[in-house]
């Protein structure tokens, strides 16, 4: 086995020392490039948003050709050579693999696409049958076992250590979260129904008990978008104090090259 | 009418005998005394042998003549029927050398003067002919003299039949002539003389008296006489016709008669095979409907007039009518009556003038600037001068401590598999957050490799990863081997956990040695020991939304046995990862999301990382982000309050 020792990766990053400061140079023009959008869409922003898709797609087709196309579909066929693609393995694991790749480069035109329907289909159907297979077996069955399993308040979860009335509140509050978002979505409530309401006391209308629950279910609803909404803002917040954070090492290595 | 082709300058058709250009009467009345001495010539002179024998239809035919030019004879002839019709026969033909209708021709010319005067008033025939054909007669006088002697003869009838005058008026074709005449053309025949209305009631006389004696009630048109057809050919022949139009032989069965027995003689007409294609169908809608042959009208004006089965000419020529060139009859659904108002409604509005828009001032984004600022310069202070400063959390997430605690009893022999499924977009904040955990790892000197579902996940591991390479004395290929891009999704991670050596081939980033020699990751030996998913250690996705933890839950799971999963989240994603972590047999078995877990975790580390150093910049930024949300709150609430207040 013949590997760079860590001495070796540290001297190839020195020897890159230049070139980083001007990658990171770069970087941070680009960075401000995009934060130009502030005041609004204007060529800066175009120009960097167009230089990240280029290198995105760019980087992204080496990636698939060099990690999947030539181990995947070439280097085999080169291997075996002629002989071997007679080979019944061969034949199932690279050379229809190959065909099915063929034939979807004939999607690109309107007047062959109809022969990659081919490997579309079966690209479609595979996938989804491991995606709806997947989350049945493995969300739906067993968090709904969960759930009921655990409304025992002498049960103790494993990680977080929850027990006693701590737990059972907090199955509590999850289990009537559920119901509720479920009413909410109203797939038991018929229209008429919720509209009717429960009592009229001095012209004052009462909701139903079904109207009070699909209310519980919008406030769980509203308090799920608000976390969701605050960890993105976070997440936000975090980059760009990240990019804050490049923007003024840049500069500052930039300074004190100068200097 | 026929459609054969004629000469040019022939006047009337040499087949059909239809005129062919408007009959223009002459003023010179020398023309029809060269004809008439011509034809008393002829009848003066004894009929020679060619003439005796004659053609069959020329002999059994009395009344017909070679010439077109013959046509007043015939209405002599005509006359001369009214007294003995059917008289004529081939024998008598024979034995008399001047026929009868000649006689009388001659014994009318005896009794009256030589010459007939000119008369300077129209007849009634000219009168209705002139209606019908205005331009033509305007430019020349009327020939009087080629109608005169039909009027004498009918006259002459009149008095041989007296009793015709008792019987009543049919609708005969002068009577509906009449319809369609003018009234200030009729109104100089109310002026006109003593002779002209005797010769008006003559006329109905005869008209009925003709009708009821059946053939003879037809006037003499070369069109519908076989005679005409011959002289015609003759005619086609001295103009010097090509021979194959003197090829066409004639009909064996010629009409001989009227037009009762020609029309059911006529072949009918086919088209050839090109005409027919070339002929439209169901889009040129005949004006003229063909009625059947007893509900044929009979022409009233022109050359034709009195005559049924012919074509009108009136109807068609004057008559207004839709055009039959372009009316095409279109089938026009409601649909397409729909789209059709609606297109003329567009174009319409199109037409009007649009109202001006004032300018909207244009508004400078006063509120959105000076909010990014008020973030930026939060963001920045912390960065740049090192205040303000916030103290590090000093609770922790209840579920840190259990993860802190599954990293510690991590055999050190089997290696741990990191895959980083994030975009570059979101490497800010989940390099800080798995910097922490990263760093236990690899202080530990666990084994380590690395793999990403999406392409560019490769190069974010190994920005990752490289700041704990050179700390904690790692070399690439030793320690830490990068297996690459796992292409295929969900379908290519249950791949994945059933036969790792099979979904992932080659490697990423792996020394150039070892290219060389045409090694993959799996011959590192961080990975001697893995066959399946659950020889790693760990597996930890480090992901920043919720369907790549999701994914890996579902179709990596169930293969990997006691191994556990851990998930390192973006903060936006933790609430619909954590149900995994929760439940009694959690899914997920450690979780770390958000930088206040990260820098909680470097505090249980001990060594302060990427969390703590970005922890003032990110608390400045939180606090300045609730204040603007604060003040936005108050100033939602202000305006909601001032709306509701009287003033």
């Amino acid at each position: 086995m013949v590997f760079l020792s860590g001495g070796e990766v540290a001297a190839r990053g020195r020897d890159m020392d230049t070139a980083d400061l001007i990658a990171s140079f770069l970087a941070s023009v680009l960075t401000i490039m995009a934060l130009s959008y502030l005041i609004g869409d204007n060529p800066l922003f175009k120009l960097a948003m167009h230089l990240l898709i280029g290198v995105a797609a760019g980087y992204v087709g080496a990636v698939a050709v060099h990690n999947v196309l030539i181990p995947g579909l070439v280097e085999p066929i080169l291997e075996a050579g002629l002989v071997g693609l007679a080979d019944p393995q061969l034949i199932v694991t690279v050379i229809v693999p190959l065909v099915l790749v063929i034939l979807l480069f004939f999607k690109v035109a309107p007047s062959t696409a109809r022969y990659g329907t081919v490997s579309l289909v079966l690209l479609v159907g595979v996938g989804a049958a491991v995606i709806v297979g997947g989350a049945i077996t493995g969300t739906l069955i067993p968090l709904t076992l969960d759930s009921m399993e655990t409304l025992n308040p002498n049960a103790v979860n494993q990680l977080t250590g929850e027990t006693g009335i701590e737990r059972f509140l907090n199955v509590i509050i999850v289990l009537i979260g559920t119901l509720a978002t479920l009413f909410y979505f109203r797939f038991t409530i018929r229209q008429t129904e919720e509209e009717t309401p429960f009592a009229i006391v001095a012209g004052v209308r009462i909701p139903g008990p079904l109207s009070v629950i699909k209310g519980i279910g919008k406030g769980f609803i509203a308090v799920t978008f608000g976390v969701m909404y605050a960890g993105a803002v976070a997440a936000t917040l975090i980059v760009l104090a990240e990019r804050m954070q490049f923007i003024w090492d840049t500069v500052s290595g930039v300074i004190d090259s100068i200097g | 009418m026929c459609g054969k082709p004629n000469h040019g300058d022939a006047e009337e058709c040499a087949h059909c005998g239809a005129r062919l250009k408007p009959l223009q009467v002459s003023g010179a009345s020398e023309d029809s005394g060269d004809w008439l001495n011509r034809i008393r010539k002829e009848a003066e002179e004894p009929p020679t042998s060619a003439d005796s024998e004659g053609t069959g239809s020329e002999a059994e035919s009395p009344g017909f003549s070679e010439g077109s030019d013959d046509f007043e004879i015939d209405f002599d002839e005509l006359r001369a029927a009214e007294g003995d019709v059917g008289s004529y026969s081939k024998a008598d033909n024979g034995e008399k050398d001047v026929p009868d209708w000649l006689q009388r021709i001659r014994e009318k010319q005896a009794e009256e003067p030589e010459g007939l005067p000119i008369s300077d008033e129209p007849s009634p025939e000219d009168a209705l002919r002139a209606a019908a054909t205005q331009a033509q007669v305007a430019d020349e006088p009327n020939d009087l003299s080629s109608f005169d002697e039909p009027l004498d003869a009918l006259r002459a009838a009149a008095a041989e039949h007296p009793a015709a005058e008792k019987e009543p008026e049919d609708s005969t074709d002068l009577s509906r002539e009449e319809e369609f005449v003018p009234e200030q053309e009729l109104e100089p025949a109310a002026e006109s003389p003593d002779w002209l209305q005797e010769m008006g009631e003559l006329d109905a006389d005869g008209e009925g008296e003709l009708d009821a004696d059946g053939e003879g009630a037809l006037p003499h048109v070369p069109a519908l006489i076989g005679g005409a057809d011959e002289s015609a050919d003759q005619e086609l022949s001295d103009l010097g016709l090509p021979d194959w139009l003197g090829e066409i032989e004639p009909l064996e069965d010629e009409p001989t008669s009227p037009a009762s027995d020609a029309s059911t003689d006529l072949a009918p007409a086919t088209l050839p095979n090109w005409l027919e294609a070339m002929r439209p169908v169901d889009t040129f809608r005949s004006v003229v409907e063909i009625e059947p042959e007893d509900d044929q009208a009979v022409e009233s004006v022109g050359p034709l007039a009195g005559l049924s089965g012919v074509l009108l000419a009136e109807p068609v020529v004057a008559m207004p009518r839709t055009s039959s060139v372009g009316s095409m009859q279109l089938d026009v659904s409601e649909r397409q009556y729909a789209q059709a108002e609606l297109l003329h409604r567009l174009v319409d509005e199109e037409e009007q003038e649009a109202p001006g828009v004032p300018k909207r001032r244009t508004r400078l984004a006063v509120f959105r600037w000076a909010i990014a600022a008020f973030v930026l310069v939060a963001v920045s202070l912390p960065i740049i001068t090192g205040a303000p400063s916030f103290a590090l959390p000093g609770l922790e997430p209840r579920e840190l401590g259990a993860l802190f605690r599954l990293v510690e009893r991590l055999p050190a022999e089997q290696p741990v598999l990191v895959v980083f499924d994030y975009e570059p977009g979101y490497a800010g904040e989940l390099e800080a957050v798995s910097g922490a955990f990263l760093d236990q790892m690899m202080a530990r000197g666990l084994l380590m490799a690395s793999m990403s579902t999406r392409p560019t996940g490769s190069a974010l591991a190994l920005i990752a990863v490289d700041p704990f390479v050179d700390s904690h004395g790692y070399e690439n290929g030793q320690g830490i081997v990068h297996l690459g891009y796992l292409s295929g999704g969900p379908t290519a991670v249950q791949l994945f956990a059933v036969n790792p050596r099979e979904a992932v081939l080659k490697g990423f980033a792996l020394p150039e040695e070892a290219q060389q020699a045409g090694l993959s990751a799996w011959d590192s030996p961080v990975l001697d020991n893995v066959e399946a998913l659950s020889d790693f250690g760990m597996v930890a996705v480090i992901t920043a939304d919720s369907e790549s933890a999701r994914v890996w839950a579902e179709q990596a799971r169930p293969n990997m046995g006691d191994t556990p999963l851990v998930v390192v989240l973006s903060a936006g994603a933790e609430p619909l990862v954590r149900p995994y972590f929760e439940s009694d047999n959690p899914k997920v078995g450690g979780i770390l999301s958000g930088l206040p877990a990260a820098a909680a975790y470097e505090l249980r580390n001990g060594r302060p990382g990427l969390a703590q150093e970005r922890w003032d910049a990110f608390g400045a930024a939180m606090l300045a982000a609730e204040i603007v949300l604060l003040v936005g709150v108050g100033y939602g609430l202000l305006i909601w309050w001032r709306g509701r207040s009287p003033g």
